[in-house]
Order: structure tokens, then sequence, then C-alpha cells
């Protein structure tokens, strides 16, 4: 609108990419000019973004820009382009938007007290807003680019931030929450690591499955990717290897989005996430990283769905994904009952609404009206941004303030922190899918489209899944806020701490996110009315006419009936105080969620042991033949060097007769050859 | 591309100097007067150094020289004196490759004795020879090419710092006429058989007895004789199996601004010369030296790596190294393909730059310190130089063949075109002494990086020798990332050779 798209695309992650590599560079100026500059090009971010969504509303169409040539090998070629149309467009705001949010919001959350009671600011903060700024813009990378391998390049991008900003308080000395190691910033540093490695084993699936696509398709741009999914004859033209091969890519490419996106069976690292700064877990959980992986899925469902029309068994990639995420939802919803940590309830939210999100996308095609499965998911994908954001930033303002991060050293902060409480309460409304917050509309079109769709295990799964959600998110909201204060709160009142409301920087964007997450369900209508003429532009002309939108009836009833069944214990059970559940809290079902279905026990057992077994095994017994062989050769060379040194004299004689020697020899080569 | 767009936009800019020279110059000589320019340059540089430092005026010659290679296009103005001298592309990458070395080793000239005058003028003079050498069609031009060459170099050896320096360059000089007489022995058979000395004209005389019908035994064995005699004494200059004694001593003994100008330039022309005649001259009979090439080309890297491993002073490491280098290269040669040959040139270019670089930086060290230098001088020069400690760690991973360094492109594609041919045990040859190189390349790196220094003092290197050295090291990072343009070049320079 204001800047001409075709810049904008470029920009809007370009911009971020050098303010971070400039971040030290401003550092040396000064560090207020360094957050300053932070803060300026998130907002630059976020506003190229805005104007991108502005120019696709006005103008509605897809477009492929290439920016230059990387690289021609003979029939393929390599470009360096970005794709503009509605969904990149989306998560790029997302990103930009929350992502803006963020680091406006570190200003005052990466401020902390010395002992005397000063503002003191961390000292590696041009580290983390480095990192915040390379994250940001990794992030629009990846939904930008109009081919898998740049988006790869930005998946990578994100991951290796994921890791330093999970490890960003490696050197606190504060002693571990953990028994296994000596201080929190080892045990943080680990975490950063288990992120890493944990979403590496997707990756390397996601990178063989790229190429084993380059291998069928011989492209990597989406836009040619969809035009050859719809081609009948190039499909029967493929032969009967390379289709039976395309099911496997298509589920390879989903171990990538498994890994990042924190779902069965490499869910394992997000809670481990939390160990780094709350901004930046809202950052992975809201706006960047976790987003990725359903990005990718969502980017490359049409061109699957165009596929299952032509090759046989592409549907197991639909079902693959659909259950997985049905199935992850339910899963992680359990094990968020018992958590005590507030951030740790968040994490387990997230996977479990990720899980909804890939349930949606995987049942778009399964069903008849694949349209709305598909814009379900997408909307859930905008309406999980912006609600998740909000009660991460809204935890880190209570975390900041109560220096704690147990549930059980709050509660009754309601009085005290009044707007953090509040934009905390709209944010769980939305997360329980009440209305009318934008969770409510998302969550009743993921329920309609597989009711619709005759999906209905899908369905059972997630409604059960949606009760449990509102309990433990009430249960959260009730623990915090309400009931009586704990001895934590009461200690801490009697050092003359006072629980403080966050300073300003910190409760703008609260409000902003609130505000979105409760009119948000106006998204609906602009998102499918407005947007509707620019959905019929992405990359799979859908209809999106043909949505479905909200009505009353029996499914209205049953959505109401999960706030009811779900709240009304939370309340009766933490505001009340009711009941007595120590018993099943410690009791087998209990230990089996809060050891997290033991999945994390079983990994450590058979990955880490098994590795530091085999490692073991290897090294007494082949390592050491191994050595001795090079030993060998190493002395046997150097030997055979040194002998033949001595011979060496640099007596002229020598060389002449060596010289005349080869003549001879090269004749009897010629000869006798 | 880049280099032909450059060319053009040279051209058009000097386009009224070049109407000047073509109106001026018999068109005859056009294509020697890049050689003219330097000689002459070379013998103002000897009046001039009377007085002062020559190093303008050479430096002036030698971009006066460049310049003018640019502007006479060799398409249009290639033949001169008849076509005994002719640029191609294949002259022309080889003058390059001169031209850029003869400028680093002009960068970093140190002296001794006051000897400025000589040491330039000698140095012009030789790389006047060393381009009528590659630029050669004739056997006799090209005799008279190469002691116009070589004869300068024997004296330079000789202007090293220390007495060893003359002994050096006297094993050198009496190699070096070893390898002169075997090579007019060798042109006189060939004369004797064909009766001419032109090289195309005795590849076709070649052609014609070897397809008529009564083989005549003796032109066989006259033929084949003067081969080896042809490729003893090419090999000698390029320090190859088994004309490599000298290359060890005479490097280490002479002056190291030398050493880089005979690793990088002469050696390089011999491997020009060379290709010449066994591609031109004697591809009838490919199937009698392939094998020899394979021969000369296993044992040349089996004695550069393996006597290296064992070397303390890093200059005879060096010496060894390029040996083994060589090796490498006539891998390219031995494969006879046009990718092979481009390879070749390709890697003749690569270690061009890169041994040039690693000499001048080690001599400039070698200068600093006053001493030989072994890998105890070098321990911790990352604290104590961290530039030229930096600088010494590209070229040697490049020499290495590791990335991100054109030295490891090189070796693809020497090591590619072996396999294309179906050769892929000499290409597993190959790669296997490149791994025994890492022996000796990688324990720089060890002392540089990774010992702690003894003397904290911080080593001051003269600036003339570092530029010439960032400008190698660039080079290699440059042709890494983009080594089509050289190869590109290359490939059209081999095509006109088997054209």
């Amino acid at each position: 609108m204001i800047v001409p798209v075709e810049l904008a695309a470029w920009l809007v992650f370009v911009v971020p990419l050098v303010g971070a590599v400039l971040t030290p560079v401003f550092a040396r100026i000064g560090g207020t000019v360094r957050d300053a500059m932070a803060v300026l090009v998130g907002f630059a971010t976020a506003f190229l973004a805005l104007d991108l969504t502005a120019s696709m509303v006005l103008h509605p169409e897809a477009q492929d820009y290439v920016l230059l040539t990387w690289l021609v090998a003979g029939p393929y070629r390599l470009d360096f382009g970005v794709f503009v149309d509605p969904l990149s467009v989306l998560l790029a705001v997302i990103a930009g938007g929350i992502g803006s949010l963020i680091i406006l919001f570190s200003i005052g959350y990466m401020t902390g007290r010395d002992a005397e009671g000063n503002l003191v600011k961390d000292p590696s903060l041009t580290r983390y807003y480095f990192f915040m700024q390379l994250f940001v813009g990794g992030m629009i990378l990846l939904v930008m680019a109009d081919n898998l391998l740049m988006t790869f390049i930005g998946w990578e991008v994100v991951g290796m931030c994921s890791y330093a900003l999970i490890g960003f308080w490696h050197n606190v000395t504060a002693p571990s929450p953990v028994a296994d190691y000596r201080t929190e910033g080892e045990y943080n540093a680990v975490c950063g690591m288990k992120a890493f490695m944990v979403t590496r084993v997707g990756d390397i699936g996601l990178l063989a499955g790229i190429l084993i696509l380059f291998m069928i398709t011989g492209t990597f741009n989406y836009v040619e990717l969809q035009s050859l999914a719809g081609n009948a004859s190039w499909a029967a033209g493929l032969g009967v290897t390379l289709s039976q091969l395309l099911p496997v890519a298509a589920l390879l490419i989903f171990a990538g989005p498994i890994g990042k996106s924190a779902q069965f069976p490499l869910h394992v690292w997000l809670p481990e996430a939390m160990a780094g700064p709350t901004t930046v877990s809202a950052l992975i959980h809201a706006a960047a990283m976790v987003k990725a992986g359903v990005y990718l899925v969502a980017r490359l469902v049409p061109v699957f769905i165009d596929m299952t029309v032509n090759v046989v068994g592409v549907t197991v990639f639909f079902q693959t994904v659909a259950w997985i995420g049905a199935f992850t939802a339910f899963m992680a919803a359990t094990m968020a009952l018992v958590q005590d940590e507030i951030k740790k309830v968040l994490a387990y939210s997230t996977i479990s609404q990720l899980g909804y999100m890939f349930t949606a996308l995987g049942a778009a095609g399964l069903v008849a009206e694949s349209v709305t499965a598909y814009s379900a998911g997408t909307f859930h994908l905008l309406a999980h941004a912006i609600f998740k954001a909000l009660l991460f930033l809204a935890a880190g303002s209570v975390l900041h303030a109560v220096e704690s991060k147990s549930m059980r050293d709050m509660g009754g902060l309601w009085s005290n922190m009044k707007i953090t409480a509040a934009t905390f309460t709209i944010g769980a409304l939305a997360l329980a899918g009440v209305f009318p917050t934008i969770g409510f509309w998302s969550k009743e079109m993921i329920f309609d489209a597989l009711l619709e769709g005759g999906q209905f295990w899908l369905f059972v799964l997630a409604f059960v899944t949606a009760i449990l959600t509102a309990f433990y998110t009430f249960r959260m909201v009730f623990m915090t806020f309400f009931g009586k204060r704990s001895a934590h709160v009461e200690e801490l009142e009697a050092h003359g701490h006072h629980i403080h409301e966050a300073p300003w920087s910190m409760r703008i964007p609260l409000i902003v996110l609130a505000t979105l997450a409760l009119g948000g369900g106006l998204f609906e209508l602009v998102f499918f009315g407005a947007f509707s003429p620019i959905g019929e532009s992405l990359i799979h002309p859908f209809e999106w006419s043909s949505i479905h939108l909200f009505a009353m009836g029996p499914l209205t009833l049953l959505t109401v009936g999960i706030w009811v069944v779900g709240i009304t214990p939370a309340y009766l059970i933490y505001h009340r105080g009711k009941g007595d559940f120590s018993s099943l809290r410690d009791g087998p079902l209990g230990r089996f969620l809060k050891n997290r279905w033991y999945v994390n026990t079983l990994y450590n057992r058979v990955f880490v042991g098994g590795y530091l077994w085999l490692s073991r095994g290897l090294h007494r017994r082949v390592e050491s033949a191994l050595l001795a062989f090079s030993r060998t050769t190493q002395e046997g060379l150097d030997s055979v060097s040194r002998g033949w040194r001595r011979t060496m004299t640099g007596v002229l004689n020598t060389n002449v007769l060596a010289m005349m020697a080869g003549i001879a020899l090269f004749l009897l080569v010629i000869l006798f050859l | 591309m880049i280099l032909s767009v450059l060319a053009q936009l040279v051209r058009t800019v000097f386009s009224p100097f070049t109407q000047w020279l073509v109106g001026n110059i018999p068109a005859d000589w056009l294509g020697s007067v890049p050689v003219f320019t330097i000689i002459a340059f070379g013998v103002i540089a000897l009046a001039v150094g009377q007085r002062t430092n020559p190093l303008p005026v050479s430096a002036i010659g030698l971009l006066l020289t460049g310049l003018e290679t640019v502007l006479i296009d060799n398409d249009v103005y290639g033949s001169s004196f008849g076509g005994l001298f002719a640029r191609s592309h294949f002259a022309d990458l080889f003058i390059w490759i001169i031209l850029v070395v003869g400028f680093l080793v002009l960068l970093s000239s140190t002296t001794f004795y006051g000897d400025r005058a000589t040491f330039h003028s000698l140095l012009l003079i030789s790389i006047g020879g060393t381009m009528w050498t590659v630029m050669a069609t004739d056997l006799v031009a090209l005799f008279l090419a190469w002691e116009l060459m070589s004869m300068p170099t024997y004296v330079l050896a000789a202007l090293g710092p220390s007495r060893a320096a003359v002994d050096g360059a006297v094993k050198y000089f009496v190699m070096g006429l070893l390898a002169t007489v075997l090579m007019l022995f060798g042109i006189a058979l060939l004369y004797g058989l064909t009766g001419t000395t032109d090289i195309a004209a005795i590849g076709a005389a070649l052609q014609s007895y070897f397809s008529s019908p009564t083989l005549e035994l003796s032109a066989v064995a006259t033929s084949l004789l003067a081969m080896v005699l042809f490729v003893i004494a090419f090999g000698f200059k390029i320090g190859a199996f088994p004309g490599w004694m000298w290359v060890p001593d005479t490097y280490s003994s002479a002056d190291g601004s030398l050493a880089a100008f005979l690793a990088g330039g002469t050696k390089k022309a011999g491997v020009g010369a060379l290709m010449r005649i066994m591609i031109v001259g004697f591809i009838v009979v490919r199937l009698q030296w392939m094998p020899l090439i394979v021969l000369v080309s296993i044992l040349t890297m089996l004695i550069g790596n393996i006597l290296a491993l064992r070397q303390q002073n890093i200059m005879r490491m060096l010496a060894y190294s390029s040996i083994a280098m060589m090796g490498y290269l006539f891998i390219g040669l031995a494969v006879g393909t046009q990718f092979g040959a481009a390879a070749a040139m390709f890697h003749a270019f690569v270690h061009a730059l890169m041994k040039t670089s690693a000499f001048i930086l080690v001599w400039a060290l070698t200068v600093r310190l006053r001493r030989q230098v072994t890998y105890d001088e070098l321990v911790g020069l990352s604290s104590r130089a961290p530039f030229a400690s930096g600088l010494l760690a590209v070229l040697m991973l490049s020499l290495a063949g590791m990335p991100p360094t054109a030295g490891l492109l090189s070796k693809i594609f020497l090591f590619g075109s072996a396999i294309e041919v179906g050769m892929w045990w000499l290409a597993l040859i190959g790669t296997l002494n490149s791994v025994l190189s890492l022996g000796y390349y990688l324990r720089v790196l060890r002392v540089c990086y990774m010992a702690p220094p003894e003397d904290a003092e911080r080593l001051r290197l003269a600036r003339g020798p570092l530029v010439a050295a960032t400008l190698g090291v660039i080079g290699v990072l440059v042709l890494f990332i983009n080594p089509s343009i050289v190869l590109d070049y290359a490939n059209i320079a081999a095509s006109q050779l088997f054209g």
C-alpha cells in the first residue's frame, strides 16, 4: 500500500535480519540506543507486515517475486524469491506484529533489581536483542520464501536462535531446579540443547523429505509444486517407484513440523524451553518457531490435496497429520492438568493447541469440505498466536512481580495487579474457547469441520481435550489470581517487597493483545468475509465463499457445555478449595501424568542411555583397534619418510644420476606397457 | 563472464592506445608486444636501479604488460614472428598466471646486498621469457624462450641471503643444463624424423607415420624416445619425478620471493609447454604417454607428500608440497580429455595463487626473524601475528584441499576428470595422498593455533608481503565461491588445445 508489495515482501525480513547484525554496532554507541533500535526495528517489521496485509486486502492476488537466480544446473534452477499470498502474509503479521510487541515488552522485562533495589539491565542484552531480531527475521524469511529450500534456511535460523535464547541465562549461578545439574545456568543451557537436538531429529527428516520431493518433482518452488500436483499427466508419467516415494516424502517432510511444532513423539523439548526468559517463551510459542511447523504443513496441504487425486497413498499424510495432532492435543492436555509452574501449564497448552491446528489441517485432506477444515486450522493459528502471546506476557508480568515460577507461590494477586490479572483472564477465556473471545470462534470452526466432515473419532478426541483445556486453564487462573495468598507472597510483603503492577512498556502489549483476543471474533468476519476474495487467490484456489460460518445449532450447545463442565470444577476446587485430591495427585494416575506419560524417561533410557552404552562398547572394542591401526600407519609413514630423507643428500652427482635413471625407467615403461 | 565484461570495458577505455599500437607496430610483432614491453622495462629497471629502488618502474612495466595483454586481442593479433609465438586462450591463461605471480612477487620483493637493480631486471626478463615459453608453437622458439626464462633464474637463485644459496643455485644450474641438453636432444631427434620444428606440423607428421600401413619401428622408437626426453626435461622445471631433487635445495636456500616465482611462475611455464607438446604434438601416441604420465603423477605425489612429512623447515615443506601438487596436476594431463586439461589449468592457477602467497608469507617471517622458519618458529603465531596467521591458515587449508578454498575445487575437478574416464584408481591414489598431506598442513595450523607461544612478543611483518599474501588469499576464497571465473576460461583454452 504505502510500500510497494514487491519491496515490502523483501524488506519485511531483511529489516530484522539487518537489525540483528547491527545490534552490536548500536551497542557500542550505548545500551539505550541498542534497545531503542531493537524496538524500532520490531515496529518497522510490524509496519511492513501490516502494510503487506493492507495491500493484500486491496489487491488480493498471490504473487511470486523472484529477486535473483541462485544457481542453474541443467534443467533445474534455484531462485531466490518471495511468495506473497494470504497465508504468508498472515504468518508475517503474526511474527512481525507479535514479535514487535514482545520486543517492546522486553525493555521492561529484561530489567531487574540488584541487591540494593536499583534497576539494572541484564548484562548480555546485546546478545538477547541480536537473537530476538534474528529470530523474527528468520521466521519471516521462512514464511515469505517461495521455495522449500529458502524455507529450510529460515527454519534452521529459527532453530539456532531458539537454542541461543532458551539457554540465554546460561551463566546463572543459582541452584539448579533439577537435581542433575549444578547450577541453574547449566540447566538452562541443557534445556536449550535439548530443544535444538530434538527439533534437529525432525529437521533431518524434513531435509530428506525436501530432497526426495525435489527428486520426484524437480522443483523446490511452491507454485510449481502446486501446478505439478494438479497435473494428471505428470503424475501418470511418474512411474511406480517415484509415486510410491511421494507419500514417503510427504511423511518425512511432516517430521520437520513434528519437531518444530512439538508434536508427539517429538514434543518433549517444549516444556524445557521454558528455561529461557518468558519473552522468549512468548516468541517461541506465539509468533515464531512452533508456528513454523504449522505454516509448513498449511503451505503444503493444498499441494498434497491435489496430489491425492492423481497419486495413490498420499492420504496417509493427512491421516498421520490429523491423528498425531489429535493425539498430541489430548496427551498434552492431560499433562497440563498436574503442572504447578504457570509457564509449564502454558507450554503444555501450546502443544495441545498446536495439535488442534494439525488436526484441522490434516482433516482438510480427509473430508469433502476441505476448505472449512483448512481455514479453521489457519484461523486457529492466528487465534492461538494472539491469546498465547497475551498469556505468556501476562505470566511474565506475574513472574516478574512474584519472583517465583510456581503457582503455589502465588494466589490472590488480583487486587495488586488488576491489569495483568484482567488481561490474563481474557487470554484464559480465549484458550478455553469461551464466547466471545477469538478462541471460541476458531475452536467452534474446528469442531464444525470435523463433525461435518464425518471425522467422528477425531471430533470426540478434540472435544474431550477441549473440556480438559477449560479445566486446567481456569485451574491456573484461580490458583494465580484468586483464593488465598500463598506463604511466599506473604513473606515477600513482609520484607517490604510490594507486589506491583508491571511498568507501562509491559502493560501496553498486554492491553493491545487482550483487545485483540477479546474482539478477535470479528476476525472471523474479516478473515473470511472481507478476505474471501483473496482467499481464492491463495496458492490453491479454494472456493472460500463456500465457508460455513458460525451458526446456532446443537454444536453451540456442546461448546457451551465445555465451559460448564470444564470451568465449574476448577472453580470449586481451586477457588473454593473444596475436595481433597491429594490422594489422586499422588496416585498412579497423578504420577503417570506428572512424569509426562514416561515418554521423557523412555527417551532418556533408550536414546541417551543406549547411545552411551553403544559408545562405551565401540570405544572398548572398535576404537582401540582403529587407534592402533592409525598409530601404526603414522609410525610406518614416519619411518619411511625419515629413512628416505637420508638418501636426500643434496649431492649433485646423486641428483644427476637419479635423473638419468629416470630416463632408463621411462624407456622401460614405454617398452613394456 | 565477469572477465570478458571487464576486458571489454578496459578495451573500450583504452581504445586510442590500441589504435596507436596497431598503427605503429608491425602486425607480425603485435602478439609479442607485451613480452617486448616487460623486457624493455627490465632493462630500464637495471638502469634506474643503479641509484634508487626500481620497484615503481618494474610495477609500471608489469601493469603495462598486463594492460597490453588485454588490449591486444588474442583472437585478432595472436600470432607473431611468422607464427613462432602464438597467443591463444591457452597461452593467455598461463600468461595471466605468470603476470599475477610476478605482481605478487614484485610486491613482496626483498633483496640483499643492494642487488635491487639486478633482481628486478632479471625477474622482469625471466617473466618475459616465461610468457614466450607458453606462447611458443615451434620447438626452436620454445628452446630460446626456455633459456630466456631459465638463465635469469639461475642468477637470481644465487642472490639469496646465505652461502647456501650459491650451492642451491649451482645445483639448479647444472640440473637445468642437463634438462636443456635433453630437451635439445629431443628436438634434434624430432627434427631428424619429421623435418620440421613446428609442434602442430610434428603432430601431423607423426599422425601420418603412425597411420601408414608400413609402420617403421625406428620412427616409432625415435619419436617415443623424444617424448620421454621431453617429459623429463619439462618435468625438471615442473619439479616432477625424476628431476625433482633440486627443488627443495634451491627453494629453501634462495630468496623466498624467487622461490615464490619459481613455484608459481616458471613451474607453470613448464606445465604449459609440456601440455602443448603432449596434446598438440604427441596426441597420436596418447596410449603410450598416458601410462608414463600416470607413473610420473603417482611417483611425484608420493615423493612430495612422504618427504614433506618429516620436514622441519617450512620452506622445504612447501617445496615438497609443491612437488606433490604437480603430481595432482599431472592427473589432469594423464586422463587426456578436455575436462582433464581444463582441470589441470585451473589447478595450475589456484596452485600459483596459494603457493606463491605461502612462500611470500613464510619468507616474510624468515626475514623478520632472521632465521630459517621451522615449526618451532610458528608456535603461537596466532597470538603473535594474528593476521598473518589467519592468512597462513587459509593457505594451508587450500593446499590441503579443504573448504572454503579453491584448493578443494581444483582437486575435485582433477579427481573428477580421472573418474570420468574410468581411472577411479588414480583418483583414489590422489585422494589418499591428500589425506597424507594433511599430516603436515594441519601441523602448521596446530602449532599456530593450539600451542601457547613461548615468546609473547608481537611480530610485525613487512607490509608488502602481507598485502601480496592477502590478495592471494582473497583470490583463493573468491575462486571457491565462483570458480567459473577461471574454469570457463580454462575450458575454452582446453577446447582450443584439443581443437
